[in-house]
């Protein structure tokens, strides 16, 4: 038993990795998207002393706070993705029922700087000038500097099949498809709306990307000089760098270039 | 002598202590006037014991005293100790240093460790019968193929996949089988038990760690390893089928108790409540069965192990039952009486089982 178990185990080791690196290259045998982000986007991960990885968090947008409906993401798409709609949102049992059913897979759609990312902007800008209106809210160079802060990807379309999403959304260079962890909830009703069912993204797969070693140091560099700049004299007016990445056949990304903001 | 060799080392162990304990006890006898053997006897008595006791340590490296015995001992626990700070100190060198080096490099140091770990814990186990080292170089190896899985997958930013479980489980048994080794073998049946549930999810479409929020998922492949402990291929090997049973059960039992606090985590469509009632029963029942088939099939593992658990489950109930409604003095009372209860139960029990060579 033995000498075959080792040699299993040796085995077991060399097909592991050679899977893993085959899997990579088919991913990156075929584009899916490709995107120049930049420091709003991605962010860079806090540097651990112990690991001298560099990696970057993606940061999006999925503006439902203030919102009393479904939006896009109503029984339609959850049915599709798998979720069970079948109780209303009314019913008594509506609670339970919804808090029962754990998330499910899919890919979801991010748009990049696009019509998403302007009518957020005026929404933004509506709420904050009625928050103004009543005593509240930030100023014009505060706000600027608030939205100038925020990710300008976009949640606005989620589905089971990557390939039916970006039939819908072929702009690959805007509308980025990635895998998705989503959840279903059930909102109570107030006195001005009925109770509803949305779908809500809890995270992107994966959030986290590598960023090649080439790459990383001026990343750290651009990321650490800038930092104490910001918190001296504000947001400084552009990104203090770009990072383009690809996602490929399996929806999966890795970072091609970096560019930093002198 | 060929008997020896289908040995295990702990049989060969108890069979050194045996004889040990038997030289003295016909020491004690003779001094106490009880047994006399005649010169010859005892000559022939301790040529053949001395020879098979040297033949025993020359197979199996026993421990021939209670010295060389405690000394055995500190080092099973000092090489597990030192397993885990070399894992430690292997995948933070790693961490520090993999931002300097190129990716191919990268790959090619966490795809060859494990495979030179399993070389030098290979020659190890060829150098020692007692195989502290190759534990300690087994540990380590399974340890850094668990770092390349991960690191590969950090470098190429893959999706979350229930998949490297497999490979780790499959791994850490296949260390286990080859040196007989206990902890990479529950550490490997853990692992398959998780990919199974694990990749039960992924088939209904959700994520793979959406099976830590449904432990039903877990009952079928921790019942099939409790039933695969008494393979014959276990059996063979000495500790295997215990440890396998502990692996199991243990995660049969951590299941129904989950589920009788969080009944919401079930899959069944009823209410919490009638859920989790069903549940806190089901659990009794099998803490009972635990019990009485580890006194009848003499497994010491699952009845200690269905004693704990019932003994857990009690402790619930009395918190919800009592905790609220009594003081915490009675509280503590009742459970220490109940405590007591148990202990006279079982030694009633223990009084009541047979012993060994004793006539009627």
């Amino acid at each position: 038993m033995k000498r075959p178990a080792i040699l299993f185990a040796i085995g077991l080791v060399l097909v592991t990795n050679a899977a893993a690196l085959t899997f990579a290259a088919y991913n990156r045998s075929g584009l899916d998207s490709t995107l120049t982000l930049t420091d709003r986007e991605l962010w860079l991960d806090t540097w651990n002393r112990e690991s001298t990885a560099t990696t970057v968090h993606l940061q999006y947008l999925y503006p439902v706070a203030d919102k009393t409906d479904p939006w896009w993401f109503g029984c339609d798409r959850l049915i599709a993705i798998g979720f069970d709609c079948s109780v209303a949102a009314s019913d008594s049992r509506a609670e339970a029922f919804y808090a029962h059913q754990p998330s499910r897979n899919a890919f979801v759609v991010l748009e990049y700087n696009g019509p998403a990312w302007e009518a957020y902007e005026r929404e933004a800008a509506r709420l904050n000038a009625r928050q103004v209106a009543q005593g509240g809210g930030l100023n014009a160079e505060a706000f600027a500097r608030e939205m100038a802060g925020r990710s300008r990807l976009i949640a606005i379309d989620a589905g089971p099949d990557a390939n039916v999403l970006r039939r819908a959304y072929p702009d690959g260079s805007r509308d980025l498809i990635t895998a998705a962890r989503v959840s279903i909830t059930r909102y109570s009703g107030g006195s001005d709306h009925p109770s509803f069912i949305r779908g809500n993204i809890t995270e992107i797969l994966p959030d986290t990307f590598t960023v090649p070693r080439a790459f990383a140091a001026s990343l750290r560099a651009a990321s650490e000089s800038a930092t104490g700049q910001y918190w001296m004299a504000g947001r400084p007016a552009g990104p203090r760098y770009t990072v383009t990445v690809n996602y490929g056949r399996r929806h999966e990304p890795w970072v091609t270039a970096v560019t930093v903001t002198p | 002598m060929t008997t020896q060799q289908t040995l295990t080392r702990d049989q060969a162990q108890r069979r050194a202590d045996r004889i040990r304990a038997f030289t003295e006890e016909v020491e004690a006898l003779e001094r106490e006037g009880i047994l006399r053997l005649t010169p010859d006897q005892q000559g022939a008595l301790r040529r053949h014991h001395q020879a098979l006791v040297a033949e025993l340590a020359s197979h199996f490296d026993v421990d021939r005293s209670d010295a060389q015995h405690q000394l055995s001992l500190g080092m099973r626990i000092v090489s597990l100790l030192g397993a885990v700070a070399l894992t430690a100190a292997a995948v933070l060198f790693f961490l520090r240093i993999w931002g300097s080096i190129p990716t191919a490099v990268q790959i090619a140091i966490v795809s060859l460790a494990p495979i030179l770990l399993l070389a030098a814990a290979s020659y190890a186990a060829r150098l020692e019968r007692t195989l502290y080292f190759t534990y300690l170089f087994a540990i380590l190896a399974f340890a850094c193929f668990v770092l390349d899985v991960s690191v590969v997958g950090a470098i190429f930013n893959m999706r979350p996949s229930p998949s490297p479980l497999l490979v780790w489980g499959a791994f850490a048994l296949a260390l286990a089988y080859a040196w007989d080794l206990r902890l990479p073998l529950a550490i490997g049946a853990a692992m398959v038990v998780a990919w199974f549930a694990a990749s039960a999810v992924t088939m209904w479409g959700h994520p793979f760690d959406v099976a830590l929020e449904r432990p039903e998922t877990l009952f079928v492949p921790s019942m099939a390893l409790a039933w695969f402990s008494g393979a014959r291929v276990n059996a063979r090997r000495s500790g295997f089928p215990a440890a396998l049973r502990l692996v199991a059960l243990s995660v049969l039992f951590l299941a129904v108790l989950v589920l009788g606090e969080e009944g919401h985590q079930s899959y069944i469509r009823a209410s919490d409540n009638v859920i989790e009632h069903a549940y806190q029963a089901i659990g009794f029942v099998l803490a009972a069965l635990a019990i009485a088939v580890g006194i009848r099939r003499r497994w010491t593992d699952t009845m200690n192990l269905g004693a704990m658990f019932f003994g857990i489950l009690l402790f619930f109930r009395y918190v919800d039952w009592f905790w609220d409604w009594i003081p915490k003095w009675a509280f503590f009372l009742v459970v220490g009486g109940t405590a007591v209860a148990f202990m006279v139960m079982l030694r009633r029990l223990r009084d009541r089982s047979p012993i060994a060579g004793a006539t009627s």
